[in-house]
């Protein structure tokens, strides 16, 4: 490293933070990660139902005190209804209502099916849980009422019963929580491709549209050391960009954890260690990575729109990798992105990463950055490129 | 001092420096003169460097520019077509930066940029940001970089361009004592005033080639006319391009 690099360091990182374009996009992205996540959390405690008692407004529950009292016993909130219950579940107001009629008492002693209405809006997201909830509910009273009239008649109830399933939900809130954890490798790892972006545009393709390229190469200055230098400031914003996004998702998590003391899920510091060792080999390749192709594109938005295109090219391997069956071959490991990618996926199914993996991994990474910036050096030698407006 | 030996570049099938040879000596401004499309501003980029000939060599203080650009860097200062300043920065800033990119050590540069700061009387827009700066103070900001080093050799492409009588004259100024004070001073232009206002030795350029090289005084005895207009014209074979 030397001073003339560190002084193109020191001028682009200056640049760059003075660059409204450049901060918002380094920190914008570095918001909305943890903003996602914390939406997320809140959803997945929300949609749960663990131990929390089922409010529902029943009309008419004189009718029939017995399923009252069952529900009641339950888990079962019973509440007074509104004057028109339709009206309430159709303007949301309520989630679902039990409406009992009148008839009800005599065809439930006649042993007549009894009418019950369970009223709902299908098309409302939230409804579905307390809606399958109370469905279930109403099954285990008819078998338990189904029962007791086949017993009193010498018949065991268990000839009716073919079956007997018991589904087990498995999933808790601290389960779900974690399936939204598992967004925040992927926001970690488009932060590291969109954190410096700005500033690696700005230094390359930015510096052709102002015609400020020519200046700069009179200056008694090697290519090497000005490649060098505009990349570290890239590279700074980058990690700058993915630090705070696992800085504000610590704090998302802490903050949920004081809300809701029941979302067990904790970020450790541990694994998020883990997730950035693995991260900085990439943090250093994008920067270098766009800087190469942005050297190329004569306009800062020029450049932009090539860039937003490399930006699918982390999205490709995480589709692939979202098939269970996608087994990780060796040469991958050493495929830049695609290699880190299936790391995080065996970190985040706890499996233990072997360290030759992700040297080799990580060494894969750094000699295509190596490469990057070399060719990005030889590009400036090309006089289309320095002249070329 | 700066030497062109045979200079040639071409761009695609384009002949734009076909060949061109002349000295620039230290002490003396040397003005390279040609219409538009001479190739002052390619030949220029060959002798610090910033594009390969394809025949031919320059030379700064005898060092091959094309051999070891660094070095022959080191000797000159260049202002650009462009000056290519940074919104963002400050003029200071830009001294600053430039001054260490040279290889010079932070206190170095700090009194460096203080002296030139004053020299070239830039105290008003010192730490403002070049945004808003017109184009004088532009390429003031540009000259001062170019000399910050206190480089032997100064090359100046089309200095005085776009600039107004008052910065004209300061720019004609300050190329007049860098001379006085020993350096060597190579600028091109096609403005035929600013040759007589200031230049010791002209280099007439045209489609690619020295169509004569010599003091005003002998082109003028050379071509036996009494102006330089008539006497350029007639070395140039043709008045296209040229400003007055």
């Amino acid at each position: 490293m030397t001073a003339k690099a560190l002084a193109v360091f020191a001028k682009e990182a200056l640049d760059a933070a003075r660059d409204r374009r450049s901060l918002t996009s380094a920190l914008s992205f570095a918001l909305f990660g943890p903003l996602v996540l914390a939406l997320a959390l809140t959803l997945s405690a929300k949609g749960s139902d663990d131990g929390q008692p089922l409010e529902l407004a029943v009309a008419g529950p004189e009718n029939a005190p017995s399923l009252v009292r069952f529900l009641e016993q339950n888990h079962v909130e019973v509440k007074a209804p509104p004057a028109d219950v339709v009206a309430a579940v159709r303007r949301g107001d309520l989630k679902v209502a039990l409406r009992i009629p009148a008839g009800y008492g005599g065809d439930f002693r006649a042993s007549r099916p009894a009418r019950v209405e369970l009223i709902h809006d299908a098309s409302r997201l939230g409804a579905r849980t307390p809606v399958r909830r109370l469905e279930r509910l109403l099954e285990r009273y008819e078998a338990r009422v189904a029962g007791q009239r086949l017993s009193a008649r010498g018949v065991s109830p268990q000839i009716i019963r073919p079956l007997q399933v018991e589904a087990r939900d498995l999933s808790t809130t601290a389960s779900r929580a974690a399936l939204a954890l598992a967004t925040l490798p992927i926001f970690l790892l488009m932060a590291t491709f969109l954190g410096g972006m700005n500033v690696a545009i700005d230094t390359t393709a930015g510096e052709r549209e102002r015609g400020s390229l020519e200046s700069l190469l009179v200056h008694a200055v090697p290519r090497r050391d000005l490649v060098l230098g505009k990349w570290m400031a890239a590279v700074a914003f980058n990690l700058l960009s993915v630090a705070l996004t696992l800085l504000l998702s610590f704090l998302v998590l802490r903050w949920d954890r004081l809300q809701k003391t029941d979302v067990p899920v904790s970020l450790s510091v541990d694994g998020a260690l883990r997730f950035l060792l693995l991260l900085l080999p990439l943090a250093l390749l994008a920067p270098a990575l766009q800087m190469l192709l942005a050297l190329f594109a004569r306009s800062f938005k020029e450049a932009q729109t090539q860039l937003s295109l490399l930006m699918l090219l982390p999205m490709v391997p995480g589709l692939l990798l979202s098939f269970q069956s996608f087994e990780a071959q060796p040469w991958m490991r050493i495929v830049p992105i695609l290699a880190e990618q299936i790391l995080m996926r065996d970190l985040l199914y706890g499996q233990t990463l072997a360290v030759s993996t992700q040297v080799l991994t990580a060494g894969a990474t750094l000699a295509f950055t190596a490469l990057c910036l070399g060719a990005t050096t030889r590009l400036l030698h090309h006089e289309r490129i320095v002249l070329g407006r | 001092m700066i030497e062109a030996q045979n200079l040639q570049k071409r761009f695609g099938t384009t002949l734009a420096v076909e060949d061109v040879s002349f000295t620039a000596r230290d002490g003396c401004v040397t003005a390279l003169l040609g219409p538009n499309g001479a190739g002052k501003t390619t030949s220029l980029r060959l002798l610090y460097g910033l594009l390969q000939p394809d025949g031919g060599k320059a030379l700064v203080d005898g060092i091959v520019a094309a051999d070891e650009p660094l070095a022959a860097r080191h000797r000159l200062g260049v202002l650009p077509d462009a000056p290519g300043l940074y919104g963002r920065l400050t003029a200071r800033e830009h001294l600053l930066y430039a001054a260490r990119l040279q290889g010079l050590s932070a206190a170095e540069a700090e009194a460096h940029t203080a002296a030139l700061l004053a020299r070239l009387d830039m105290g008003g827009i010192a730490d403002r940001r070049s945004a808003g700066f017109s184009q004088g103070e532009r390429r003031k900001v540009a000259l001062a970089r170019a000399l910050l080093h206190d480089p032997q050799n100064v090359v100046l492409d089309e200095p005085t361009n776009g600039l107004d009588v008052p910065a004209t004259r300061a720019m004609r100024k300050t190329v007049r004592e860098l001379a006085d004070g020993g350096k060597c001073v190579l600028f091109s232009t096609h403005i035929l005033q600013e040759v007589s206002a200031v230049c010791d030795r002209v280099v007439v350029l045209a489609r690619g080639r020295v169509a004569a090289e010599g003091t005003p005084a002998e082109l003028l005895a050379r071509t036996g006319k009494s102006h330089l207009e008539d006497a350029f014209v007639q070395l140039i074979g043709t008045e296209e391009g040229l400003g007055a």
